[in-house]
């Protein structure tokens, strides 16, 4: 990443957690552009809520450090906290509050609360204003925690799988909400997420966190540029090559056909395969999902030992 | 308005429901201090309601307590990651501040302003409301503080549960092992016994506080839990130290007296040795080997007319020819005797006193003069020993404070105290007098005796026409609680106790004079009040080169 021009709303340097002898993060280094929709996805126990509540200054990091804000996560205090607005399906609301109770709790901590858009997110929501907060469903319990998040217009919206369990309808209403309220303002927005199909939705950046570890972090286009599904026709009789390319992933070989998932598609990489393959036939190159690569890599990285780049 | 303001608002209205019974117990609770207290106390079911609501409304309120600090502090816990306001703008101070201003107004300052209220309404003297004001606010405040660390210390209301749960069944199974092994170290059970009462210091009282307070405010500031919790068990070892330091070390000490008053050098001591007596002692561990206590009838002579000299503390030893020896430090119990008769005799203006003999007592009560080991009793109880001992003697005497009409509503008030007749009983051969009394007793300093009523008095119907006095044949408390009992932990004085005693007087039939308690009798009577006022102490030495455990 081309890091002289960009903002970052958050960085990392070799940010690590531990609990027990059990390694949750280890050497995380990333960096979220300002403006920019970053999705962390990993499966579960990744260490993606990890990650942020390290971020958050809930918990603290065993090794490395992190900003957030232009500010150590260490310190971070009410007036970043101001400007922070965080959802997370494992965070505990007070739930003998109403609703509006509620957004009437937390609107005093906030000196940038616009009313006027709270109004229109609860609008936006259709919340039940003065039921309380336990009687809600747990797709209009993340509404109402989004509401209290997003009426002060924070500069970095951290959200920590808020749709994991909420029905298609719902998470598509969410989705479509936090896309429309992105594209108001050039707000950050930091998720995490195990579901493929909300982050190809929602994110621009994507990074891939696996076993603690990050394996990659950069623009889905830049992804979906280095990444080519590439199949190759053989000739009768021509042999497999002995030594892959490193950057070739999931190859497999039917009958006459090869597939493998190029991670470092460029200019070159047709020649290449032509060069290894030298009485192939046919050769095409098709763009992958963010799923396939996902599961590409996830597979492909689990029975190595810890490695370089992709 | 700051956000403490405002997150102490939110709290108010969470627990509006449990602090209106919190508030409606603290009304009940001091309207019952204001007037019950003054209901007939003969009205049996008023007092048994009286009594009963005594003891259910601390009951009630502590369990309101144990209730709502953890509901106020959990509101916003200190542990774990999935607190709400984690990732809010509040500030751990501005959290510690709204927390501390709910705990302080709502938990300690309304309680004692209602506790202070209750004691205007029982005559107590501004002075002396200044004066208890603090021990108030300290009781409440160490009531609350270790709720609250263990609130700060746990995440949840089960959690809170089952660690105070857990933490007060230890601290009871640590202070009951640690008595335990103070008493099986020194056998002398009834050393052990005087020596472990206290008064309390300011600095005493604090420094719990002080310590509860560190470890809440580590949890506010930092969220080491971990670190908190070894704060806490270090607070803790060190009040253990300081408990097991200061309630043992102290040794027993009274004033010298004022020899203008009672000259020691004209006083004689002496023994009848024809009363010596051995009694098998009182220890802790009824296994062998056995102990005798060695006592006989003490005689003093010189005193003044209308002073008492009472044997206290005793260092003594008996050493015999063929080398044994015992020695034996040791109080003395206290114990009724003709002097007593005699210096009330004086205190009344020479009036005849007539006191009922109690079961088992006799006119010539018996000291403890010597402890010794079975096995040297039985091998010695006839060989003359040489017996010394120095005796410290606690001079005293009889005081008339209050002279009341025996009456209905007879009352005497001194200056915060105060007793009065609510009841007057004929009986066909005497009288019961049933009286109440209400006594300050502050936390941090002593009334001066002219400040109120001492809590040993004695109470006498005194004829003067007659010259006669007669002591209560029976005297047996109707009730007798603190008016504030509430809740507390550790140790605490009974800021304002209210009792009524029934004092039964009757006519002596069988005496040498005989004395009829009836109607006349009582037409010019007086119920007094005396006070025993303690002059100081004098020590005087025994020697006996004849004695022997039992005489021949």
């Amino acid at each position: 990443m081309n890091s002289e021009n960009v903002g970052y709303a958050i960085e990392t340097w070799s940010l690590g957690r531990h609990f027990s002898r059990k390694e949750a993060v280890r050497n995380l280094s990333l960096q979220v552009p300002e403006g920019s929709v970053f999705a962390l996805i990993g499966p579960n126990g990744a260490g993606k809520t990890t990650t942020i509540k390290m971020l958050m200054n809930i918990i603290e990091p065993s090794e490395g450090r992190a900003q957030v804000l232009g500010k150590d996560s260490r310190r971070l205090g009410p007036p970043e906290l101001s400007q922070i607005g965080y959802v997370s399906e494992n965070q505990t609301l007070p739930e003998w509050m109403s609703v509006r109770h509620f957004l009437a709790y937390c609107r005093p901590m906030y000196p940038s609360w616009d009313d006027g858009f709270s109004q229109k997110l609860i609008e936006q929501f259709d919340l039940p204003l003065d039921r309380k907060l336990r009687d809600l469903s747990r797709g209009m319990k993340v509404q109402a925690a989004l509401v209290s998040s997003l009426a002060y217009r924070p500069a970095l919206l951290i959200l920590d799988e808020p749709f994991s369990g909420l029905d298609p309808v719902v998470r598509d209403d969410l989705i479509r909400g936090v896309l429309e309220l992105a594209g108001y303002a050039r707000w950050t927005i930091f998720l995490s997420s195990q579901d493929i199909e909300e982050v190809e939705r929602l994110a621009d950046w994507v990074a891939f966190l696996d076993q603690g570890q990050l394996y990659f972090a950069e623009s889905v286009s830049s992804l979906q540029s280095r990444f080519r599904q590439i199949e190759v026709l053989l000739g009768d009789g021509e042999p497999s090559p002995r030594d892959l390319p490193a950057s070739w992933m999931r190859f497999e070989m039917s009958g006459r056909t090869v597939r493998f998932l190029e991670s470092s598609y460029g200019d070159q990489t047709i020649e290449q395969v032509k060069h290894l393959f030298a009485g192939c036939r046919d050769i095409t190159a098709h763009a992958v999902s963010l799923r396939e690569l996902f599961i590409a890599v996830a597979r492909a990285r689990r029975p190595r030992a810890q490695g370089g780049d992709l | 308005m700051s956000l403490a303001v405002h997150i102490f608002k939110k709290d108010i209205r969470h627990l509006r429901l449990l602090l209106a019974a919190w508030l409606a117990v603290l009304i009940v609770q001091s309207f019952l201090a204001v007037f019950a207290y003054t209901s007939p106390t003969t009205d049996r079911v008023l007092s048994g309601l009286l009594d009963s609501s005594s003891l259910l409304l601390p009951l009630l309120q502590f369990v309101l307590v144990l209730a709502i600090v953890p509901l106020v502090i959990q509101d916003e816990p200190l542990v774990g990651t999935t607190a709400f306001w984690f990732t809010r703008p509040v500030s751990r101070t501005t959290l510690l501040a709204a927390k501390s201003l709910f705990i302080l107004l709502i938990l300690i300052l309304l309680p004692t302003v209602i506790d202070l209220f209750s004691l205007v309404a029982h005559g107590v003297i501004p002075r002396h409301l200044a004066a208890a004001t603090p021990g108030i606010l300290l009781e409440k405040t160490s009531a609350v503080l270790p709720l609250w660390v263990i609130a700060a210390l746990t995440v949840s209301f089960a959690r809170f549960a089952i660690v105070g749960g857990l933490s007060f069944v230890g601290f009871i199974l640590i202070a009951a092992g640690m008595f335990t092994a103070k008493l099986l170290i020194s056998e002398d059970l009834e050393n052990n016994m005087v020596a472990e009462g206290q008064t309390t210091g300011v600095l005493s009282a604090l420094i719990p506080i002080l310590l509860a307070a560190s470890v809440v405010s580590n949890q506010y500031l930092t969220r080491k839990t971990r670190r908190s919790v070894v704060i806490l068990l270090s607070a803790l070892f060190v009040l253990l130290v300081i408990d097991q330091v200061s309630s043992g070390a102290r040794p027993f000490h009274i004033p010298a007296v004022d020899r203008a008053v009672v000259n020691p050098d004209q006083v004689r001591l002496s023994l009848d040795l024809k009363t010596v007596a051995a009694s098998d002692a009182f220890g802790f561990r009824a296994q062998p080997p056995l102990r005798k206590d060695i006592s006989a009838k003490i005689e003093v002579r010189g005193m003044p007319a209308g002073y008492i000299a009472q044997p206290t503390l005793t260092h003594a030893s008996i050493e015999y020819s063929d080398g044994k020896k015992a020695a034996f430090d040791g109080y003395v119990q206290q114990r009724w005797g003709q002097w007593e008769i005699d210096a009330l005799r004086h205190a009344l203006g020479g009036a005849e006193v007539y006191r009922p003999e109690q079961p088992g007592e006799s006119r010539e009560p018996l000291y403890r003069l010597l402890r010794v080991d079975e096995s040297l009793y039985r091998s010695h109880a006839q060989a003359a020993g040489t017996f010394t001992a120095d005796i410290l003697l606690s001079a005293s005497r009889h005081v008339v404070v209050a002279r009341l009409p025996v009456r209905q509503g007879a009352k005497f008030k001194k200056q915060s105290d105060y007793f009065l007749i609510t009841d007057v009983l004929r009986d066909p051969d005497g009288v019961r007098l049933v009286v109440r009394e209400g006594r300050l007793e502050l936390q941090f300093a002593d009334l001066k005796p002219e400040e109120g009523l001492r809590p040993g008095r004695i109470f006498v119907l005194l004829n003067s026409a007659r010259n006669q006095a007669v002591l209560p044949t029976d005297e047996h408390r109707l009730m007798s609680l603190p008016l504030f009992p509430g809740f507390s932990i550790g140790k605490t004085s009974e800021r304002f106790q209210v009792s009524s005693t029934v004092l039964v007087f009757r006519g002596l039939k069988r005496a040498e004079k005989p004395i009829t308690v009836d109607d006349q009798w009582l037409a010019g009577a007086q119920l007094l009040r005396l006070e025993t006022q303690d002059l100081g102490g004098f020590s005087k030495s025994l020697r006996v080169a004849d004695f022997r455990m039992k005489p021949e």
